[in-house]
């Protein structure tokens, strides 16, 4: 029989706002009442369903925010992602999170193990959540709503021992049941079903079906999405570029979850960041490889975003991930180790911090003047391979530096040349020289050339 | 039970006793007579090298290439702020790779961090990094143990002034210019007592004595070209 298991978040609306709420009296409130509040503003004597006004009295440092239905949407639907990796049908339902869990428990061991590794999970992430199972969603809420969870052999006979008054049906209903004299779920299953159907109304016949498992409710099942685009929003503004690295590892966690889903790897990250002043800030960052793990997509995130200062405080911040691309197993060679992951976060880190041209790769180009042979870019082009060459020096001058009209002077003595270097017709930048290796003030050996046009002398290099 | 529980960092070379030979993963200097110098016969693999000099130009430099010359693998090296520019051909004609060869610029506030990270990598096997008199000993003490946990060598290049302040460099050399090559006195290395000064000569023995015939003929085809 099919299994389901039905999550509830406790703190859903306060958890929406994106800020721990652990340390501050936070409330939500709609229409001028209280929707959910923090343990702190519980502590203080603010309850849910109580008037604003009357919160505000008894707690004055009580911060109130309006409840954002987008928002708690936002949140399920992150949730939603999350579950995803248990089961692959998880449906958002009731304000909260159906999964389909009897194909699951070949995976993660029973129903008591999987409760444990949803609790750790949702622990790890400081969600505090509340689940039992069932057959049906509504059975599996119901024991939600009672703080039970029975083992599976067990959901009939829990069942019949709950109180009519635990049904979610209207009070009318529920004072109709009890005034024909069931006290319990399991008075009303012992009467005849047709006596039930006929006396009772047909939408409060069917949710007690559904609780006892006779009944499916209809479920449309989560995918994830297309296109990751997640925000945090802050319940106060933050001024600090410091305070947003929890919430950018937060987004980055659910981010590299949802590559991982998909089989997927990223080399474009996007995010936004929205200032009090309702200005938004976008940072475009491109990876040099695909990256798929939290540390690939936080490490250059952070580097770039560090360098960002906020002229107003930051009230939320977002990620977008639009292009994705097949991610490909990690190589992994028998006897060798190759470090093409290492090498690409390296560099990603790098080029985060210091800047697209920071790292240079020495290039050999088909030219016979050194200072085009020789390249430093940041392109990974060609090289060509080595002619048979005369020894170069280690140490080239970009430019060269004039030493007049005679190396002597400067200090030079010719010691061994010359090597005729005359090329660059083609490119009007002719080169006609003559090379030699010399002896600098009897310590250091020089590469220096005679440019034959102009007679003058220039020293190109160093050997040591 | 202490020499046991002690045993694991003396094997993997990361404790060691000062009067003591300890055995320590090395790569060839490419001098013998450097080598023989060095506790377990020449540089440490994964450990940070100081060479306090005046000369930034030409004795690190041909050190560092001697030891990559005679032992390369499929990892990246890097010269970081090399005090011109590296010369591709030469680094061709000394046998390295070039395609795995980082040159990176970067400014004396990033250095610390940039050395960490690359020497931190995996995927580097040597480092290289000129204008590193800003380093204080703490930040020598992290890149000494990012050396360890990326087995990366890095070699630091240091003013002669520096010598007289403690460093958690493991290994420390001074190089002096000589007429004939450069004079290097390891002062500090895991394992061992100071060792006197020894001279290495230079490389440039083509230079000094070139082929009577070549340059002759040389001499004579361009001497119009001369005075």
């Amino acid at each position: 029989m099919v299994i389901y298991a039905y999550l509830k978040f406790p703190n859903l609306l306060l958890d929406a706002q994106g800020v721990s709420h652990h340390n501050e009296c936070v409330a939500i409130h709609q229409q001028g009442h209280i929707m959910q509040c923090s343990e702190l503003a519980l502590a203080a004597g603010v309850i849910p369903g109580m008037t604003l006004s009357m919160a505000m009295t008894l707690c004055p440092k009580l911060l109130t925010k309006a409840y954002q239905a987008d928002a708690e949407r936002r949140l399920l639907h992150r949730l939603a992602l999350w579950a995803y990796q248990y089961s692959h049908q998880v449906a958002i339902w009731n304000k909260g999170l159906c999964i389909e869990v009897s194909k699951s428990k070949s995976l993660f061991g029973d129903l008591a193990e999987l409760t444990q590794t949803l609790k750790n999970a949702a622990a790890s992430r400081s969600f505090q959540i509340q689940l039992a199972f069932g057959y049906t969603p509504e059975m599996a809420a119901l024991f939600v709503q009672e703080g039970l969870r029975p083992k599976e052999n067990a959901f009939h006979k829990t069942l019949s021992r709950i109180a009519i008054d635990a049904a979610t049906i209207p009070r009318e209903q529920i004072k109709r049941l009890k005034n024909m004299g069931f006290r319990t779920i399991g008075d009303y299953f012992s009467a005849p079903s047709r006596a039930r159907q006929a006396r009772i109304h047909q939408d409060t016949f069917l949710y007690f079906d559904a609780i006892a498992g006779r009944h499916q409710t209809p479920l449309s099942w989560f995918s994830p999405p297309p296109v990751f685009d997640q925000s945090i929003e802050f319940l106060r503004g933050l001024e600090s570029i410091d305070m947003l690295k929890f919430p950018i590892n937060r987004l980055t966690q659910d981010a590299a979850h949802w590559l991982k889903q998909r089989l997927c790897a990223t080399s474009q990250l996007r995010w936004e960041i929205t200032l009090e002043n309702r200005n938004s800030h976008h940072l475009k960052i491109s990876l040099n490889h695909p990256v798929n793990s939290i540390a690939g997509i936080a490490d250059p995130s952070w580097l770039q975003l560090e360098k960002f200062f906020p002229e107003s405080p930051m009230t939320s911040i977002r990620l977008i991930i639009q292009q994705v691309h097949q991610a490909s197993p990690q190589k992994r060679d028998l006897f060798i180790q190759i470090h093409d992951t290492d090498r690409s976060q390296l560099l990603d880190r790098l080029t985060a911090r210091l800047g697209k041209g920071c790292i240079k790769t020495p290039r050999r180009l088909q030219d016979p003047r050194p200072e085009y042979a020789n390249q430093l870019d940041n392109n990974n082009g060609n090289t060509y391979p080595l002619p048979n060459l005369p020894p170069r020096p280690i140490w080239l001058l970009d430019p060269p530096e004039s030493l007049g009209s005679s190396p002597e002077k400067a200090g030079h003595t010719l010691l061994q040349g010359p090597e005729r270097i005359e090329s660059g017709w083609w490119d009007f930048e002719p080169a006609c020289r003559r090379y030699w290796v010399c002896l600098f003030q009897h310590t250091r050996i020089s590469w220096i050339f005679q440019d034959q046009h102009s007679k003058s002398w220039w020293l190109a290099g160093w050997f040591t | 039970m202490k020499t046991n529980l002690l045993r694991p960092l003396f094997d993997a070379g990361k404790l060691w006793q000062g009067n003591t030979e300890t055995t320590i993963e090395v790569t060839d200097t490419g001098f013998p007579e450097l080598n023989a110098q060095l506790c377990s016969q020449g540089w440490p693999a994964h450990m940070l090298i100081e060479f306090l000099t005046n000369d930034c130009f030409s004795a690190p430099i041909q050190c560092a290439l001697a030891t990559w010359r005679s032992q390369q693998d499929a990892r990246w090296i890097a010269f970081v702020n090399p005090p011109l520019t590296p010369c591709t051909e030469r680094l061709m004609q000394e046998g390295i790779d070039t395609e795995k060869v980082d040159i990176i610029d970067v400014a004396n506030d990033q250095l610390a961090w940039c050395l960490e990270q690359i020497t931190l990598a995996e995927s580097t096997r040597s480092v290289i990094a000129w204008e590193t008199g800003t380093l204080t000993s703490t930040q020598l003490r992290r890149l000494q143990l990012a050396c360890q946990r990326g087995h990366t060598q890095l070699f630091l290049i240091r003013q002669p002034a520096h010598r007289h302040q403690a460093s958690p460099a493991p290994v420390r050399a001074k190089i002096d210019p000589s007429v004939t090559g450069f004079e290097i006195t390891i002062f500090k290395q895991p394992g061992t007592n100071a060792r006197p000064p020894i001279v290495i000569p230079s490389e440039l023995s083509w230079v000094r004595k070139p082929h009577p015939a070549q340059r002759v003929t040389c001499v004579k085809h361009d001497s119009s070209g001369l005075h």
